[in-house]
């Protein structure tokens, strides 16, 4: 049985694997980026909202600053000085999700985006959608989560003297917290919705006619955000239904801390909240697609996520990527590989330090020609050297699947190859040797014997 | 820029909504409505805490090696740890210095929309802006399209206005609005037509959920009117 003392710092400080902060921080950055920079185009009928630079124009005499803007003197700025604000922000909030100089620009993205959506909420009127994610950001600004699933990550591999330094960094309480302190948050924030109702209102708010009013209500009233449906109007005219919707959004918000403990409750309370939230854009009009989407993600181990994924799609068949050990350029190229390599499907084999067991498994091969350029050894078992070869791992690395496009682009290949081959031929000079990998395991590659050379 | 007279604003939004005497008794009967009672309250619950000697070890332990086991590495540092403290003491308690005094302090919010209670059936009363195209005999139509006069939208504009007739600067507001919506019509923004005045008018309906009466207020009482210079009208 476990004491208050060591549960609590199991909530906070349970030393886990930095994979889901770090899947956290992607997600989170980067549905932001798109959220801040797609909306204003694909919807302008409200997405204009979340282009922050309009309010240069706006006039001092409804410049009603809110706390934190008011406290830091912070003036609202001219158009062209916000253009470039929100420029830096977005440019931050996408270097953030890709997790490169993440200290650095996780800060930017909280800094700056606790300014630009503070900018709006100083001109009149409040709105409450946007808090969650200041807090978010401020979390991960001083969170480790560019540990991995980061450029960070992958560049500290690539300069690393020692094999320690090219692993993963080991699990720490430093993962757990940021991720538990932003589920604190959000159910802080669905609570004290739900503490205010009370306080204002009592049990009333059930009981009376509050909702139905809301409902009636904002079919009445302009807004920025109209309700989607007109579905508002005929829960209205049911006095049970419209009290039955408000005690069961009342609940939720009460009881959605309950969901930090209890991971059943959960799979209520999350859904439950979003399901609240959808609602509310539907009758009531106002609309929460950031919180909805920081909801989706927060909650998610994205870390069980993708091992899942790497077991069911991991199995197959592999790609045999034969590389110069000896090579400093190739080994670094080798461990940005082996961490891009996400579902296993590429196995490494040195030319320069094993070549007895390559040249039995693949006697058509030429020790020479692996050395000057890197060779990849598909299923089928046709070999892909140079450009291609990295064409040929873009389709078994995830991440290479978003540049897999561009590679079979008319032009691609000619202009690859000449890169790749006036890189190759430089190599030797620029790059020093680094020490050895771990050593391999027995490849278990389909024997291609006399293997054609296949392009 | 001109710098404005800036009122307690938020402070002015909360007093439109009572406590329910019931549940103030959760909030401590307003002792805690004050940052010095607030901190007192706060120091009173963790220094106690914090004399006991077995919290203080649960608060330390994730920056201690693990029992039975002195070569471990702790799961955090020292410093980082108390990083985290100060960082969730901040956010968590600033949030609840807002839930307690009933006040917003943004980004720390007490969340308070919807929380209103509607008992009877209360009238709807809205502030809302329409331009005048003709005098005599009057014509008018409400500036209910966003595009109207960005930034401000149709849920903001209404309370800025609210918030400059406050203040006293209503006619200036007025004026900067409707020079905005000419502005944004110049520029090809929108297609409203040219306006000879703008009117603010508080319109008051009463509910009912077939919204047959949505386009005749019970009641139009106009609140503040500015009309286009002369010479920005013959400009035209």
């Amino acid at each position: 049985m476990k004491s208050a003392g060591q549960r609590w710092n199991y909530f906070w400080f349970e030393a886990v694997s930095a994979d889901n902060l770090g899947l956290l921080r992607i997600l989170l950055f980067g549905s932001m980026f798109l959220f801040y920079v797609l909306t204003p185009v694909l919807f302008p009928s409200w997405g204009w909202h979340e282009d922050f630079t309009l309010w240069g124009k706006a006039s001092p005499v409804f410049w009603s600053p809110v706390w934190l803007i008011a406290k830091l003197h912070l003036p609202p700025l001219s158009t062209n000085a916000l253009i470039a604000t929100q420029l830096v922000w977005r440019a931050a909030l996408a270097l953030s999700c890709v997790g490169l100089f993440t200290r650095f620009s996780t800060a930017v993205s909280f800094l700056l985006g606790a300014y630009l959506m503070g900018i709006p909420n100083s001109f009149g009127k409040t709105h409450h959608l946007d808090q969650i994610l200041v807090w978010a950001f401020m979390v991960m600004a001083f969170s480790r989560c560019g540990d991995a699933w980061s450029m960070d990550a992958l560049i500290r591999k690539t300069r690393a003297r020692t094999a320690s330094e090219e692993e993963d960094p080991p699990p720490s309480g430093e993962y757990t917290w940021p991720v538990h302190l932003i589920w604190v948050i959000s159910a802080m924030v669905y609570c004290e919705s739900g503490i205010s109702k009370l306080r204002h209102s009592g049990i009333a708010w059930v009981t009376t006619d509050t909702m139905r009013w809301f409902l009636m209500q904002a079919y009445y009233r302009v807004s920025d955000t109209d309700p989607l449906t007109s579905w508002g109007l005929a829960l209205a005219r049911s006095r049970w239904l419209s009290s039955a919707l408000g005690g069961a959004a009342l609940l939720f918000e009460l009881g959605f801390p309950i969901a930090l403990f209890s991971r059943k409750a959960r799979w209520v309370f999350v859904p439950g909240v979003m399901a609240m939230q959808i609602g509310i854009a539907l009758v009531l009009g106002p609309n929460f697609y950031q919180m909805i989407l920081c909801q989706g993600m927060l909650w998610v181990p994205w870390d069980q996520v993708v091992k899942r994924l790497t077991t069911r799609y991991g199995s197959r068949k592999t790609y045999g990527l034969i590389f110069d050990g000896a090579c400093g350029l190739c080994q670094r190229t080798i461990i940005v590989v082996r961490s891009l390599d996400l579902l296993h499907r590429v196995e490494f084999l040195d030319a320069a330090n094993q070549w007895p067991p390559i040249e039995k498994r693949f006697p058509g091969l030429d020790r020479e020609r692996c050395l000057a350029e890197m060779h990849v050894c598909t299923p089928r078992g046709q070999i892909r050297t140079g450009f291609y070869a990295y064409r040929a791992l873009a389709w078994v690395l995830p991440l290479g699947w978003l540049v897999l496009p561009i590679l079979y682009l008319p032009g691609a290949a000619w202009a690859g190859s000449h890169v790749y081959s006036m890189v190759a031929s430089r190599r030797h000079r620029g790059a020093c040797a680094m020490p050895r990998l771990a050593p391999l395991a027995e490849p278990s590659l389909p024997n291609a014997a006399k293997t054609p050379y296949t392009r | 820029m001109k710098k404005l007279p800036i009122p307690d604003w938020q402070a002015m939004k909360m007093n439109k909504i009572s406590a329910q005497p019931m549940t103030a008794l959760l909030f401590a009967g307003g002792i805690l409505n004050s940052k010095l009672g607030f901190a007192l309250c706060a120091m009173a619950v963790f220094a106690p805490m914090f004399a006991s000697r077995a919290i203080r070890a649960a608060f330390w332990a994730p920056a201690r090696p693990h029992q039975g086991d002195p070569a471990s590495k702790p799961v955090m540092s020292r410093r980082r740890l108390l990083l985290a403290y100060a960082l969730g003491a901040v956010i968590l308690g600033g949030s609840c210095f807002d839930l307690l005094n009933d006040t917003e302090h943004w980004p720390f919010s007490q969340y308070p929309m919807f929380s209103e209670t509607r008992t009877g059936n209360p009238p709807f009363e809205e502030l809302r802006l329409f331009g005048v195209t003709q005098r005599e005999p009057l014509s008018e139509f409400p500036l209910d399209r966003n595009e109207y006069l960005e930034p401000f939208d149709n849920s903001r504009m209404p309370d800025a206005l609210d918030y400059a007739n406050q203040t006293h600067h209503l006619k200036v507001a007025l004026e900067n609005c409707l020079q905005r919506y000419d502005d944004l019509r110049a520029s090809g923004i929108h297609q409203g037509p040219t306006l000879q005045a703008l009117r603010l008018y508080r319109l008051t309906w009463t509910l009912n959920a077939q919204a047959d009466n949505l386009n005749s207020p019970d009641r139009k009482e106009l609140v503040a009117e500015v009309s286009e210079p002369v010479s920005r009208g013959r400009a035209r």
